[in-house]
């Protein structure tokens, strides 16, 4: 018995075109074109607002200098961490996002799985390819402004490279994900490329091809031919990772199917629990069957305390490094933010959220069992509230961290002198809002519906905002430090940070009275 | 199964020999539609399936029964090749599963219907008998929709009909196109008296064209048609032998 393959792919063409048609029919182009417009004037907003908190004194001869002998490694750092990402991604079967009738009808149909795949992989790589080019070009536009010649070239050149590790970081998930590698091996290959970048960094070398193609981002400054092998490179793996992404895991891919399906709804309902359970399952990431250390059983030790301790305790590694690593992302903003770019104290702020969303997981798992927490005697609002001091201490030491990335970018003086006053309130500010944003859901749009159409939006994007610019505002009292680091304005720091603490007051009350809507 | 939908027969295309692939011989047992050697899965954090050894002969309606998380689904997904076994393994006619052979002679229904938002459900027929190479499907398309009382809405988008009728379409398209093994998982959940009547007297006719049927199912009505049931326990076979009711109300129970 033979199957006839060309005609089995003739069907899945032709399957594809007839969806294509049948959703090309069913878009509402108006909505569309003003949900582009939407996005483009957000967008264009957000650029103007960037450029105007940057400053703009064209750079020094010897900063030039500089910037064109280190920026390569460091871009290569970065590079390598998209890299390592690609790597875990591709080692857990990503990064391709199959849809589950795509994986339960034409994976599994007599029709060679290369055939199946190819296109959802161009389409992937492409999409990210964009995605990279408007980050580079937004970078370099902003870059370009400190640098001599116009923004034309610093624009073109990094819009260029973000296009370029884009497909690097895709083409290395999708080698990985088409080879099997094993989540182990990849991630020590990960170590690997990073520990390589991290010594180019810090022997101030260029050894590495990430710092040869980091180098073609600076291109506008001083060109680097080695680059082109990095160019090279990028290419040559986002062509092997389409053509070898066939031999996918399906297992893997049908996973993925269905988690993505509920993960992209959790994300147009705005539930961010659920979106970071997803999140978790989609990485697999599960709690330690032993806890790192017991803490014993008896004694006085209040129960709620007790078990939030016992749930931390059994934390997985992935989960310590991410919670690390965001706090080391907002210790170095607020480094950036020191040195002059302003705004960078937002992206200190969402890190310390996000680092936050882990730090109420006792809180969060109280939340996602019902059924539990109604046999409580207590009051709902109570219970939240006997949770937060253990995240409060996590999320101190998470600022702690912070702080002491900061003194890369910060001197010693300045940070011990912010640090004392700033750590709690941060801390504070950071673990009630993401857990009054666990313990709001999903919002109930049917209820909003009363406030009309056009306020819905409005709403809608109130209440995302909101958790996040708890922990921006309680950042603001950085702003009144000063930038002489000899004479740090600690005593008005230490003034301003009262403000928040009203806010953080205020989003106790609500946790305390208003209950949870999973409830 | 070698009737009117039978794969299609490409003897007038033979010098295109690169579009075709050959099903080769194989050494495990000739003739079994479905065999499996030690075939197992390990979750990590438990065991869905543990060494089974499993031969089922084309013809044969097998019954999958235990109690909620014994490991039918596990199997039923290692058999159809969409979860990979992490030791062990099953053949298809002599093909190892996930091969592109194996799957043209597979057809797994899982416990809730798969389908797609944007097409409709005559689409839906047509675009998988056409990827399963199948043959004049058209009639028999109009067969199944009939009946499952489904002519008036082959037109329409399944991904907007209710449980039930998601559950025949699922159905429909897992009997268009050929198979020489058909796996389904609890096929009988949401579906109404007459469709289950319908569904018990399909499966048993395609039993009897030839086709291999194992059934994970708690379905009373379809032990009278069953030829075997296979218990399982933990992840382990604790039953293989004839259906009965009183045998399958101890199996899932006891």
């Amino acid at each position: 018995m033979l199957i006839d393959t060309e005609a089995t792919t003739g069907a899945l063409r032709d399957l594809r075109r007839a969806r294509r048609s049948n959703r090309l029919e069913n878009i509402h182009w108006i909505d569309a074109v003003y949900r582009v417009y939407i996005t483009a004037l957000f967008g264009a907003i957000g650029v103007i607002f960037l450029i105007g908190k940057l400053p703009d004194d064209k750079l020094s001869a010897a900063s030039l200098d500089k910037l064109a002998e280190q920026g390569p490694a460091a871009l290569g750092l970065f590079i390598a961490v998209a890299v390592a990402f690609g790597l875990r991604s591709g080692g857990r079967g990503g990064p391709l996002t199959l849809e589950a009738p795509v994986v339960q009808h034409e994976l599994m149909a007599p029709v060679p799985r290369e055939s199946v795949v190819r296109g959802p992989a161009v389409k992937q790589i492409r999409f990210m390819a964009f995605c990279g080019m408007v980050i580079g070009a937004i970078i370099g536009l902003l870059a370009g402004r400190q640098l001599p010649g116009g923004v034309v070239g610093p624009t073109f050149f990094t819009a260029l490279t973000g296009s370029l590790i884009a497909i690097l970081a895709t083409g290395t998930a999708m080698v990985t994900s088409g080879r099997r590698v094993g989540w182990w091996i990849a991630n020590a290959i990960a170590a690997v490329v990073l520990a390589w970048s991290v010594v180019d960094v810090m022997v101030k070398v260029r050894t590495s091809p990430l710092t040869w193609l980091g180098g073609l981002a600076f291109w506008s400054i001083r060109v680097t031919p080695v680059a082109l092998v990095g160019v090279a490179l990028a290419l040559t793996l986002g062509v092997l990772g389409v053509l070898g992404v066939g031999d996918l895991s399906i297992e893997a891919a049908r996973r993925r199917a269905g988690l993505v399906a509920q993960l992209r709804f959790a994300v147009t309902l705005q539930d961010m629990r659920t979106v970071v359970l997803l999140r978790r399952q989609l990485s697999q990431e599960k709690p330690r069957n032993r806890p790192w250390f017991g803490i014993g059983r008896g004694g006085r030790m209040p129960q709620i305390w007790r078990r939030d301790w016992q749930g931390y305790l059994r934390f997985p590694v992935p989960r310590l490094l991410r919670m690390v690593g965001l706090s080391i992302v907002a210790g170095l903003s607020i480094g950036a933010m020191w040195r002059g770019t302003t705004a960078m104290f937002i992206v200190a702020g969402l890190a310390l959220y996000l680092a936050a969303y882990d730090a109420v997981e006792p809180i969060a798992q109280e939340i996602d069992h019902p059924s539990r927490w109604e046999s409580f005697p207590e009051d709902s609002g109570r219970i939240l509230i006997l949770h937060l001091p253990a995240a409060i201490i996590t999320m101190v030491v998470m600022c702690g961290i912070a702080a002491a990335s900061s003194l890369v970018l910060v001197p010693g003086n300045v940070v011990g002198r912010l640090a004392l006053p700033m750590v709690l309130s941060v801390a504070c500010a950071a673990t009630i809002a993401a857990a009054v944003s666990t313990a709001m859901g999903a919002p109930n749009v049917a209820g909003l519906l009363g406030f009309g159409q056009d306020m819905l939006g409005f709403v809608l994007a109130a209440r995302l905002v909101a958790p996040p610019a708890i922990v921006v505002v309680s950042l603001l009292p950085l702003l009144g430090a000063g930038r002489n680091a000899d004479a740090i304005n600690s005593a008005k720091v230490s003034n301003l940070v009262a403000y928040p603490f009203f806010l953080i007051f205020a989003a106790g009350m609500y946790l305390r009275y208003k209950k949870p809507s999973h409830l | 199964m070698t009737d009117k939908r039978s794969h299609d027969n490409t003897d007038d295309n033979d010098d295109d020999d690169d579009a075709m692939t050959p099903i080769p011989d194989s050494d495990v047992p000739a003739g079994a539609a479905l065999v499996t050697s030690k075939l197992g899965k390990d979750y990590g954090d438990g065991m869905g399936l543990v060494g089974l050894d499993l031969e089922v002969q084309p013809g044969e309606l097998v019954m999958l029964v235990g109690p909620n998380g014994a490991g039918e689904s596990t199997f039923l997904g290692l058999a159809a090749g969409l979860i990979e076994p992490t030791n062990g393994a099953a053949w298809v006619l002599g093909q190892k599963i996930g091969s592109l052979p194996a799957r043209a002679g597979t057809s797994y229904l899982p416990d809730a219907p798969v389908l797609y938002d944007d097409l409709s459900l005559f689409e839906h027929i047509e675009y998988i008998a056409r990827m399963h190479a199948t043959q004049e499907w058209e009639e028999y398309a109009d067969d199944l929709l009939d009946m499952f009382n489904l002519t008036d809405r082959s037109d329409d988008l399944p991904s907007r009909f209710s449980r039930g009728l998601k559950q025949k379409t699922a159905l429909i398209l897992g009997l268009i196109r050929p198979f020489s093994v058909l796996l389904i998982d609890e096929p009988f959940v949401g579906l109404d008296t007459p469709g289950q009547e319908t569904l018990v007297e399909v499966l048993a006719d395609v039993a009897e064209q030839g086709a291999a049927i194992i059934c994970s199912t708690h379905q009373m009505d379809l032990t009278p048609k069953a030829t075997r049931c296979i218990g399982l326990r933990d992840g382990e076979m604790s039953y293989d032998g004839p259906a009965s009711p009183e045998k399958i109300r101890s199996l899932v129970g006891g």
